[in-house]
């Protein structure tokens, strides 16, 4: 069985890949790396549209455009739920939630978790393909998350 | 713009032709022909084996007036110029227009607008890598965006439907090479910049084509895209020698400006190869 030592990226697909990094970029404070798909080497082996390159926090990602229209889920949380959860600190939470506002985007929250868990509070929004998130604070946010990243 | 022809005389008949209403005036050189338009020119530069980058789509429009482009199509295609119709992605270019190849094999845009106040509409660049070539020509030349194409899921759909026989969108603005993933021809738009520079443009668009690549220290030929700036030669020379343009962040790539300076007049290249030659004013340096 493989060994997998670690999660290297996501791809999420958004119809409009520089709207897409703009929204990362304003709202999450996505930082741009680079472009790929974006060379005549590339257009020769078939890519099609150019990709971004964005990171946060420790986290890389790659948005690329929809092959075909997709409809928006009717739901802000998506078709079943699923998301990345991405955390700041307790402190920079309220600034997140004020950010989101201030720039109208539609979210769901401030909602507060059980006392006994691991999570304080979350707002729960989607990106402009439709892609559901959720951003929260850790209660436990002291303890190391990832033993194996901190192993290295 | 500069653009080279392999016979003065034959250019300049289909030039006439093509200019006729705008009210310039011709120049004569010992190798060329320049066409002044107010501000605006266009150098024919005489050359034995002219280079044109027309494979790859590189291509000037000129505004013909009005009303005019299909009669001026319909009598170069008489005289034996070969015509083609078709649209770009620019909102300004949804529709069909004529592009005419001059004796030399440019690429010669018809753009149905009133050219008293501006001839050249716009320049089509190919180039070989349309985020480095965002970077130069918007935060190192100070271009506005003014828009871009390619980058949706809206433009992947279009290009099937060019690859269906359906959209007659110029060559350079679409490709099916085959996927080196699904291992079949997939229809794909080029990623491409408009670039605002004062009422004019420069289109950039990623090509499928290799250009061919002058050597690094060769900064001046053609063909040539002039751009005009109010700074002086003092003034640009210094931002040139100060700007550093490189797309990856992550990685210092020394993404200087090489450039030569001859009296007024700046050149240099783009990342592509393509030569830029910045006009600026004369102005005198203050002691």
């Amino acid at each position: 069985m493989a060994e997998i030592e670690g999660l290297n990226h996501s791809g999420l697909s958004v119809p409009n890949v520089r709207e897409g990094e703009d929204f990362y970029e304003r709202i999450l404070g996505a930082e741009h790396c680079n472009r790929i798909s974006v060379s005549t080497a590339d257009v020769r082996h078939g890519r099609s549209v150019p990709h971004t390159c964005n990171v946060l926090g420790d986290y890389l990602f790659v948005l690329f455009a929809h092959r075909n229209k997709a409809p928006m889920p009717e739901s802000p949380r998506g078709i079943d739920g699923a998301r990345h959860g991405f955390a700041v600190s307790r402190a920079r939470f309220t600034e997140i939630v004020e950010r989101a506002r201030e720039e109208g985007v539609p979210f769901e929250g401030p909602v507060t978790h059980p006392e006994a868990g691991p999570l304080g509070e979350s707002i729960y929004f989607t990106d402009p393909g439709g892609n559901f998130m959720e951003v929260c604070w850790r209660r436990d946010e002291e303890q190391v998350y990832n033993p194996m990243i901190a192993d290295r | 713009m500069a653009l080279e022809v392999g016979d003065l005389a034959s250019a300049r008949a289909l030039y006439d032709e093509v200019f006729r209403g705008a009210g310039g005036q011709w120049e004569k050189t010992t190798k060329s022909l320049i066409y002044r338009r107010g501000a605006q020119r266009v150098e024919l530069v005489s050359s034995r084996r002219p280079r044109t980058n027309a494979d790859a789509g590189q291509h000037v429009a000129f505004r013909v007036g009005a009303g005019r482009v299909s009669a001026l199509a319909e009598s170069l295609s008489k005289a034996g110029h070969e015509v083609n119709w078709w649209r770009e992605d620019h909102p300004a270019e949804q529709e069909m227009t004529a592009y005419v190849t001059d004796p030399s094999g440019n690429i010669v845009q018809l753009v149905g607008a009133d050219p008293t106040d501006v001839l050249v509409d716009h320049v089509g660049v190919p180039v070989e890598n349309i985020e480095d070539a965002e970077v130069f020509y918007l935060q190192g030349l100070g271009g506005n965006l003014d828009g871009y194409f390619g980058w949706t899921t809206e433009h992947v759909m279009q290009s099937r439907a060019w690859a269906a026989g359906d959209d007659p969108c110029a060559p350079w603005t679409r490709s099916a090479y085959v996927s080196f993933r699904t291992h079949k021809p997939t229809p794909s738009p080029a990623a491409q910049i408009f670039a605002g520079f004062g009422p004019s443009y420069v289109a950039v668009y990623l090509t499928g084509k290799r250009l061919p690549e002058p050597p690094e220290e060769n900064l001046r030929g053609t063909p040539r895209l002039i751009l005009q700036t109010p700074a002086s030669a003092d003034e640009a020379s210094s931002y040139l020698a100060g700007v550093r343009v490189s797309a990856v962040r992550l990685t210092y790539d020394g993404g200087q400006i090489p450039f030569e300076r001859d009296g007024a007049d700046l050149f240099f290249r783009d990342r592509s190869g393509h030569f830029v030659q910045l006009a600026c004013a004369n102005k005198e340096a203050k002691p």
